[in-house]
């Protein structure tokens, strides 16, 4: 059984199909995908940055500041607990 | 102990291994898949590690990465929100590899490896921080990290004291001299993670008066820099937080030209617009170490990130700062953080003290000669076999009489430099060579300078260096001027500016090397021998005896000297 479907596999005219048949899965992953993101980008991320932007909060500085004496700013602190570096975060 | 590092999935993928301290094997994936910048899964590398020590998966007690993926999603989703809608495009291309892969790394590694240990994440700069000073040979030191981005930190600085680094102040996205570095580096027409160093090269040609230059000041409008040093972008000029082209329209108003397309000619502008981001750069750099030197008082600086490569900065800090000593890991960028990753787990996590200084670069693999006989062999390749000293004798003849030949000898390098083990070498006394090298061997652009590499005694003959002369030489990290009285002797490895960025080859770290610029001294009177990469354009260096066959075919060298092997290819 294992041999037939071995010799199956290495038929051309299958072989040709099952590329055929993967072309096709790539590009409807590639669709879906396209579409389930453009869906979260536009109700995820646009109506989080629409309340973003009515309460004015801002998440990356964009813009110089000639009033600030240093742009400096305190790294986060990391002890040498081996537990905090099993996190990805 | 074995503690495996990894670097991979942003670009310059890379696998070290450390046993009981010490980095016994490292490599770049690129060197093996012939990828150049590979950023996929070090496969090759790490079995590369392993093999090197004759141990397998099970034997690894630790795996380091060099980031925390979490961390690095949280700044990226921060950048959608803050550029809704410029972003769409950007989110929809991008994010399906974080799923796929990027937040998927313990999977990745256990199916890959078959891995069942740990697997800890060291911040990005806590990596190159720690690839820095804790292989350093200072036991305290102040550190400082500059580079494109890595969660959100792009420039940080604190101190190492003995097996402990301590961070103390940092930058965060979108504000990095390294991705504004690679802004103008797109900008001009070259990649970016690929091309930098090559804008750096050009900056030569650019003027070097900041008075004079007007992009200087042009420049200066898109960063505001503070006395202390930390700056501030004006993101109007870049668009690098919200699409994959980096210079913004308004970039290209201000600077007055369109972004220069790969196959346009540069002009005088393009040299100047690299010789004024150049002069932007050092004055950052410069003003950071300044106030670093303040804050932690201290003799030594370690440098690392990629920003670190900027060897013509690199050649002027001590001389520009308070600080007495140097060092810089000759893997700076993010190749070199997976020994970063490892080092800290080692020494500041298990809390072991430091028992290792990296002293060469030379940790990738070598090949015995009888695996390189069995090679030239199978091929059906005639070589002449020759000792040491003959080897050296005719090798330095050959260069003296303008051959170029392919120089393929010990362990790999580390780190984006030839030093000696696989270089391609060549007479720096021609002044036809430089063009000869470019044009015909390397393919590439006719600006670009060649190194020279130079016995470490005879270093401040050529060179108005600093003294004592820092281990980074050793390296090719430091660009020094050449002195005038030899600029005229040494064509081929003088920059325009009358710059070079040397190679101190020290007797005892690459005593072959050493031999034969000695060899080559005797002929010509000169302790310097022309050293490039063993490679052409867009190829990553040779690491095995066919690539570097098949190489010096390509290249059309003269000769090749693989192991204790001789082979000639042409008489041209």
């Amino acid at each position: 059984m294992k041999l037939f479907i071995k010799k199956l596999l290495n038929n051309r005219i299958v072989s040709f199909f099952i590329r055929g048949l993967k072309k096709i899965s790539r590009g409807l992953n590639f669709i879906i995908n396209t579409a389930l993101l453009l869906i979260v980008y536009i109700f995820g991320v646009g109506l989080t940055w629409l309340f973003a932007k009515i309460l004015k909060k801002h998440f990356l500085e964009m813009q110089p500041s000639k009033n600030r004496q240093t742009y400096w700013s305190d790294a986060e602190l990391r002890g040498s607990d081996v537990s905090d570096y099993y996190r990805q975060f | 102990m074995y503690i495996l590092g990894l670097s991979c999935f942003y670009h310059d993928s890379s696998a070290a291994l450390l046993r009981d301290g010490k980095i016994v094997a490292a490599a770049e994936e690129e060197r093996f898949t012939r990828k150049k910048h590979d950023s996929s899964f070090p496969l090759s590398a790490i079995n590369y590690c392993l093999s090197s020590q004759g141990i397998t998966i099970n034997d690894i007690a630790y795996i380091g990465f060099y980031e925390k993926p979490f961390l690095k999603f949280e700044r990226l989703l921060s950048q959608y929100l803050e550029t809704f809608p410029k972003g769409l495009w950007s989110f929809v291309s991008t994010l399906p590899i974080w799923f796929s892969q990027k937040l998927r790394l313990i999977k990745i590694v256990r199916k890959k490896l078959k891995y069942k240990g740990s697997v800890l994440f060291v911040p990005h700069h806590l990596a190159h921080a720690a690839s820095a000073f804790l292989i350093s040979p200072f036991q305290k030191a102040a550190i400082l990290t500059i580079d494109g981005v890595g969660e959100w930190s792009t420039t940080t600085y604190g101190i190492g004291e003995e097996n402990e680094i301590k961070l103390l102040k940092h930058l965060a996205f979108p504000h990095s001299l390294g991705l504004l570095y690679s802004a103008i580096t797109a900008y001009l027409g070259f990649r970016v993670n690929n091309c930098e160093y090559k804008v750096m090269g050009l900056s030569a040609y650019g003027e070097s008066d900041k008075d004079k230059n007007q992009y200087y000041k042009k420049l200066k409008n898109t960063i505001d820099i503070k006395a202390d040093g930390s700056f501030c972008l004006d993101m109007d000029y870049f668009s690098y937080c919200f699409a994959q082209k980096m210079p913004s329209k308004k970039l290209c108003q201000l600077l007055g030209l369109p972004i220069r397309k790969a196959s346009e000619e540069l002009t005088q502008s393009h040299k100047d617009i690299a010789a004024a981001l150049q002069t932007i750069t050092e004055e950052v750099i410069m003003k950071i170490i300044n106030h670093l030197h303040k804050e932690v008082a201290c003799e030594n600086l370690v440098l690392a990130g990629g920003v670190a490569l900027n060897s013509v900065c690199n050649g002027k800090i001590l001389k520009n700062a308070p600080f007495k000593n140097i060092w810089i890991q000759p893997n700076a960028s993010d190749g070199g953080t997976s020994i970063g990753a490892i080092s800290y787990i080692y020494n500041s996590l298990l809390g072991n003290a430091r028992n290792y200084q990296m002293e060469d670069a030379f940790l990738g693999p070598s090949f015995s000669n009888e695996e390189i006989k069995t090679f030239l062999d199978k091929e059906k390749i005639s070589y002449q076999f020759l000792g040491d000293s003959e080897l050296v004798e005719i090798g330095a003849k050959l260069i003296f009489e303008n051959k170029i030949i392919g120089w393929f000898q010990g362990r790999m390098e580390w780190g984006p430099r030839a030093l000696g083990n696989r270089s391609i070498l060549a007479n720096p006394l021609n002044p036809e060579m430089k063009d000869i090298l470019n044009s015909r061997i390397k393919h590439r652009e006719s600006f670009r300078p060649f190194a020279p590499a130079v016995c470490e005694e005879s270093v401040s003959t050529y060179f108005e260096c600093d003294s004592p002369l820092p281990e980074a030489a050793r390296y090719m990290l430091l660009v020094y001027p050449i002195k005038e009285a030899w600029r005229s002797d040494l064509p081929a490895v003088t920059h325009f500016d009358g710059t070079g960025r040397l190679q101190a080859v020290n007797k005892d770290r690459n005593p072959l090397f050493y031999r034969l610029i000695e060899e080559f001294k005797a002929l010509s009177g000169f302790s310097v021998i022309l050293n490039t990469s063993f490679n052409t354009n867009n190829e990553p260096i040779v690491c095995t005896p066919s690539e570097a066959w098949n190489c010096a075919k390509r290249a059309g060298l003269n000769y090749l000297a693989i192991g204790n092997f001789l082979i000639k290819l042409d008489e041209k």
